[in-house]
């Protein structure tokens, strides 16, 4: 069992929603085997395999509360609002929903971490927008002290 | 002015695909039934033009996050069909398993985390499961059987990595194959389960007169290959999709309805494949079909719960005929005679019929690419069924009215965000007289 694990949440072809994998696809070159990468696009009952990994757990994912795109914001209460718009592709289930399953089932770890990177475009097409790029680069520096920390 | 009663539900966007529906009732009289959906395939036909035929299988899987699977198949089996390979044996045995695996994955998710919730009357799983931890948590398990398929064939979890043209990049090995043998068993008596628990459920007394088309082979119930075929005497070979079918542009969607040509809408899906293969299924099926009181056709759309539940136990049954019958094969692809043509593949995802058709130049890029997805095929017919439920329905609140039909499109298990609850609902009534 590694000591974290860290889940990318997203889909690579619509645009600014591939911002968590590519926090992973960053990640790859900065962190060690203590560290569990995990791609994930959102689908319910493998995220809830995932969170099994490590005690820890940081799921990064595009979110969108309308504020400036880039932004990163970190949550730690799980109990999101309704309707909150955290982008996922999973077409089926919201990552809050699952979330919020994951407690009713005891499969949520207790270090649950999300960073969320607010995004704007989720038309089809690949690569993220530049401001979307930018706070990639910054959640990556926030995942990593994270993990220091 | 008349009395105008108008259900409108919006589909917050979602990342991988649209729906709406609009129902406009006026003086107790349904003037317009709409149901609408924003698909992804037309992008990834445009995306796919000048690429190399070897790209189609990833970037396809790439539409659906819940049947890459398919995908993959389609497209394999049209460039296969453009260049006259033919992938038989074991590795045709391994691409059903992996979809077995698919449909396994897919059911069960659709059965317990997004239909059952409304007929039990939750808002949503996560609601459901707060009283029915214990019914959840089967449904978890037993999708987890089939996410164990796709991973050990597929060789990755979510966009299955191993699928080519003319086969795998590697094939298991049978010991791989057989770690699965205790929890598809285990699965085995868990889906025979599922489906007395579904068929307890309390269904709308909905019939239509369905046509049904699925793909049909003498031999096997189908995944990989077959007829077209109906109830109503289609009977037609893959690559004569497009003369018998139909794809239009409808204004207020950017989906193409698809029918039959001169004849109209028809149904895609589990109950198409059930009522045009219910003899291939296997006699543990037949049994508990026939104690759940299923005949060898359904004409209940809102039945469809308990067919998947079916066809479940037949993904089980046959991964494990499969696994049982596994010899590693001597390659894992077959070789490729690359020149130009043109292909045609369709292949049964887990919600109907999926067809491809690639125009290929002599170096195998892709000039054209043309790809229908079950849920456009059913389109027509999901409005067809709303119309059906709001006439009998109409005295119903609005609340409870809106609850039953997305319930009933939920009955298609379509692949757009509708199977969510995030709905802007926009009731308007007007009363003058």
């Amino acid at each position: 069992m590694s000591d974290l694990v860290v889940i990318g949440v997203g889909n690579r072809w619509r645009r600014d929603d591939a911002a968590g994998l590519e926090v992973i696809d960053a990640l790859r070159e900065r962190v060690d085997d203590s560290v569990s990468l995990v791609e994930s696009d959102g689908e319910p009952t493998r995220l809830l395999d995932a969170f099994e990994l490590a005690p820890k757990v940081i799921m990064v994912d595009a979110v969108v509360t309308g504020g400036e795109p880039g932004n990163v914001h970190r949550f730690t209460d799980m109990d999101l609002p309704d309707g909150m718009g955290i982008g996922q592709s999973s077409h089926l289930v919201q990552l809050y929903e699952t979330i919020a399953l994951g407690k009713l089932l005891d499969k949520l770890p207790n270090g649950l971490v999300l960073i969320g990177i607010e995004a704007i475009d989720f038309n089809n097409g690949e690569g993220v927008t530049d401001a979307v790029a930018a706070g990639v680069t910054a959640a990556v520096e926030t995942v990593l002290a994270e993990l220091a920390g | 002015m008349s009395d105008v009663r108008k259900l409108d539900v919006d589909y917050i966007a979602r990342v991988e695909g649209e729906g709406e529906m609009h129902v406009k009732v006026v003086d107790g009289e349904i003037e317009d039934v709409w149901f609408g959906i924003f698909e992804p395939p037309r992008f990834y036909e445009a995306f796919l033009e000048g690429r190399p035929f070897s790209d189609a299988p990833d970037i396809t899987a790439r539409i659906c996050g819940i049947c890459p699977v398919a995908y993959q198949m389609s497209s394999v089996h049209a460039m296969e069909y453009a260049f006259g390979a033919s992938v038989t044996g074991q590795l045709r045995a391994l691409r059903r398993l992996l979809y077995c695996g698919e449909w396994i994955e897919s059911h069960v998710l659709h059965m317990f985390l997004l239909h059952a919730p409304d007929f039990l009357g939750y808002e949503s799983a996560v609601h459901m499961a707060a009283d029915h931890k214990d019914v959840v948590e089967l449904g978890l398990r037993l999708k987890k059987a089939g996410n164990a398929i796709v991973t050990v064939v597929g060789g990755r979890e979510i966009h299955p990595i191993n699928v080519k043209v003319g086969g795998f990049y590697k094939a298991p090995t049978k010991k791989e194959l057989e770690t699965l043998i205790p929890e598809l068993e285990w699965s085995r008596d868990a889906a025979i389960e599922t489906i007395k628990l579904v068929s307890g459920f309390t269904f709308p007394n909905v019939e239509q007169d369905f046509e049904f088309v699925s793909l049909s082979h003498p031999l096997e119930y189908p995944f990989n290959e077959g007829r077209m075929v109906s109830n109503k005497g289609l009977d037609i070979a893959v690559s004569e999709w497009n003369d018998y079918f139909l794809e239009e542009h409808v204004e207020r969607s950017n989906a193409l309805h698809s029918t039959i040509r001169e004849r109209g809408a028809y149904h895609v899906g589990p109950l198409a494949r059930y009522a045009l293969n219910y003899e291939k299924l296997t006699p543990a099926c037949h049994d508990i079909a026939s104690q759940v009181g299923l005949g060898p056709v359904e004409l209940n759309p809102f039945k469809s719960i308990i067919v998947r539940g079916v066809e479940t136990l037949y993904a089980i049954e046959e991964a494990l005929r499969i696994i049982d019958q596994y010899e590693e094969p001597a390659q894992p692809s077959v070789e490729l005679n690359v020149h130009a043509g043109v292909g045609h593949g369709a292949s049964e995802a887990p919600r109907g019929m999926l067809y491809h058709r690639y125009e290929l130049d002599s170096n195998g890029r892709i000039l054209k690419a043309q790809i229908v997805p079950p849920t456009a095929q059913n389109q027509l017919t999901i409005e067809d069924d709303l119309r059906t439920v709001l006439e009998r329905s109409l005295e119903l609140p609005d609340d409870e009215l809106t609850w039953l039909l997305e319930q009933s499109i939920r009955n298609y298990d379509p692949c757009i965000s509708c199977a969510t609850h995030f709905l802007k609902l926009n009731i308007e009534r007007t009363t003058t007289k």
